[in-house]
């Protein structure tokens, strides 16, 4: 072991309290507000059909027979059937998401690489 | 007030009765017992006991 | 107090009890992850239609033989609760291991909120049926998680004991309805002629549906949370893990069967409780029962496996002061890590209160795609500092590094697929966790004491 190894400073209870809210606030702050603010989720189109029946949603007899064993009548089913994905993909939001992992990945894997090397000098000590 | 409105007042109750024993618990050992001694766990320790990492 | 390392070698100490075999093993994995036929995979059905979601089902079952094989090999060497966050943090880092721990905190979090949401989704469904129109699902979403909050509280074998025992009532419940809807007379009571479409939206579909195709199998990793509770880690955890896949990937191809043999696409890509509802449209009031107790156990045991999994990694993190030490304390009579129990409640509360089952699940999905991106690199990085035959490693995965190549290609796919429907929040998770890594680098790290977050006894990496 080496003689000189990083000695870190104590945390106080009042630290640790600020750290642990803080965690609990980035976790309602970035992921949940999004959530309920309805910003996120399936960004999907929905078709209006007016006086929906079974056939005008392109439900088989079969089809139809399920969906009233469900409890859905067209009225009721017609959203569900006629709510669709958009795929479109725009090249632009692509292009920064990606850009985001990948960026997230190398910032990452440096600063470990950089930390990881003073854990292995002072657990090993200093390479000769 | 049907069974399902008992059914409701129940669950709010039994479960507010369990997470108040377990702040109540957390409490007392909190107060009865040392943090150094509550934080002394260590990563490492399984591994001497139990596994051996040498080449064989 | 704490700094006082060297000389607490004969202070007294306390630690998890280890106390489980290969039966709790098996429990934890396939009773986090069997939920997943209960509900949730029946959302690719949704992204790519009923055919789509059988391919994403079977690529994704390559994409966890892959993780099954990269895990097993690490894991049989670092067995130390907090799994792949013990892995990072030896073989890759600290602000690697900081991230992987807050995804497997995270991934487990919420997929323990999205068990609470159906349970109380269940329950209102089914009191809607016996004439009660709007039962609050919120006392027991609360009540769920509350009680298995005090289970895990109180000790380790008696919660994956009973994860034990209805993880296999849930799997039987599945078995059941397999037989119960005469598969081998098609036609009776299976639709699938009439019943299975033409792909929606084309090939697209198909690859946006690898979304939701982790949730066939997601959480299977998580056995090796149980690493310092496990009598032999080295054996029991590959062969837990091993023996999870193949009842995950039975399951999972009896529930498409069924499924898209009874429901429509459009209703069953948009179900809560898919069994359930299947269950629903046979008619039989007994499957119907069967089902019904099968989905609530399945949910059970995942939100139990979850708070069990979750607190274990954040318990982890608070050891080696990643997180405040407040939370590394183990309760003296039931050891257990009670103050990360008891943090995580009102996160898992808050999140199964949104409602929007598929977004919570999304969160979930995203923490452990990031934690699957990790692995191959991890793995190349493990042969690289360690090549075999310089420490024992319990077991050696073959035809390295294609497993580790097919992975990583796998998991940027399924980036893309979440991209497409799901763009914004795959934007606010990375956001979470980079906000988190610099909060990491440039505050907490300062706590952390350097080497004593090496705790294997290996020899130096080769490089370093």
């Amino acid at each position: 072991m080496s003689g000189k190894a990083y000695r870190p400073p104590e945390q106080g209870k009042a630290g640790q309290i600020f750290d642990s809210i803080f965690l609990l606030v980035l976790v309602y702050a970035v992921l949940f507000t999004p959530l309920v603010l309805g910003l996120t989720g399936g960004g999907t189109v929905t078709k209006t059909v007016e006086n929906p029946t079974w056939e005008t949603l392109g439900q088989n007899p079969t089809m139809a027979a399920q969906w009233e064993k469900l409890g859905f009548t067209p009225d009721s089913a017609a959203e569900m059937i006629t709510t669709r994905f958009d795929y479109t993909i725009d090249p632009v939001a692509l292009l920064i998401t990606a850009i985001v992992i990948l960026g997230y990945f190398i910032f990452m894997i440096r600063f470990s690489e950089k930390e990881y090397r003073e854990v292995i000098n002072e657990r090993f000590g200093e390479k000769k | 007030m049907d069974f399902w409105n008992i059914f409701e007042y129940a669950a709010w109750g039994i479960s507010g009765l369990l997470l108040l024993w377990m702040l109540f618990d957390a409490v007392q050992v909190n107060r009865d017992f040392s943090e150094e001694l509550l934080t002394s766990s260590r990563e490492g320790e399984l591994e001497d006991q139990s596994e051996k990492h040498e080449l064989t | 107090m704490s700094s006082t390392d060297t000389a607490g070698q004969d202070r007294q100490r306390i630690s998890l009890l280890r106390v489980l075999g290969p039966a709790h093993v098996w429990a934890l994995g396939v009773g986090i992850v069997l939920v997943g036929e209960f509900m949730g995979w029946n959302f690719t059905v949704g992204k790519g239609g009923a055919m789509g979601s059988l391919i994403a089902c079977w690529v994704i079952g390559l994409l966890y033989t892959c993780v099954a094989m990269i895990d097993s090999e690490v894991t049989s060497t670092v067995a130390a609760a907090g799994g792949q966050y013990a892995q990072a943090k030896h073989i890759m880092g600290p602000l690697m291991a900081f991230n992987v721990g807050l995804y497997l905190v995270m991934a487990y979090t919420m997929l323990e909120a999205a068990d609470a949401l159906v349970v109380g989704d269940l329950l209102s469904s089914v009191a809607g049926e016996m004439g009660h129109n709007a039962l609050d699902p919120r006392p027991f979403v609360v009540l769920t998680i509350a009680a298995l909050a005090w289970l895990n509280y109180r000790g380790v074998l008696m919660t994956l004991t009973v994860n034990f025992v209805i993880t296999a009532a849930a799997f039987i419940s599945i078995v059941v309805l397999f037989i119960g809807v005469q598969p081998w007379n098609p036609g009776h009571m299976l639709q699938h002629r009439e019943l299975l479409t033409d792909l929606p939206y084309g090939w697209i579909g198909v690859i946006a549906a690898f979304q939701f195709g982790i949730w066939y199998y997601l959480g299977i990793e998580g056995t090796c949370q149980a690493a310092e509770e496990v009598r032999s880690p080295a054996r029991s955890l590959p062969y837990g893990t091993m023996s999870g896949i193949i009842t995950l990937l039975i399951a999972a191809t009896m529930t498409w069967y069924v499924a898209t043999g009874l429901l429509p696409w459009e209703y069953l890509g948009q179900a809560a409780t898919p069994l359930y509802d299947a269950a629903r449209v046979t008619g039989s009031t007994a499957l119907q029962v069967f089902l019904f107790i099968g989905t609530t156990f399945a949910a059970i045991a995942s939100a139990n496996g979850c708070i069990n999994d979750a607190s274990r990694a954040w318990f982890s993190m608070g050891r080696d002061r990643y997180m405040p030490l407040w939370f590394g304390a183990v309760h003296p009579r039931y050891r257990t890590p009670y103050r990360s129990i008891l943090f995580l409640i009102p996160i898992a509360v808050s999140f199964s209160f949104t409602g929007l089952l598929d977004q919570v699940i999304t969160f979930s999905i995203l923490s452990g795609l990031l934690g699957y991106t990790f692995m191959p690199i991890n793995m190349w990085m493990f042969r690289r500092k360690w090549p075999l035959g310089t420490i024992r490693r319990g077991y050696v995965h073959p035809f390295h590094p294609l497993p580790a190549i097919v992975l990583l290609a796998l998991c940027i796919t399924t980036y893309f697929a979440t991209f497409l429907g799901y763009g914004t929040q795959l934007l606010a998770m990375m956001c979470f966790y980079i906000i988190a890594s610099l909060w990491f680098t440039f505050h907490r790290y300062k706590y952390v004491r350097r080497g004593d977050q090496f705790t294997m006894p290996w020899a130096r990496p080769r490089g370093y």
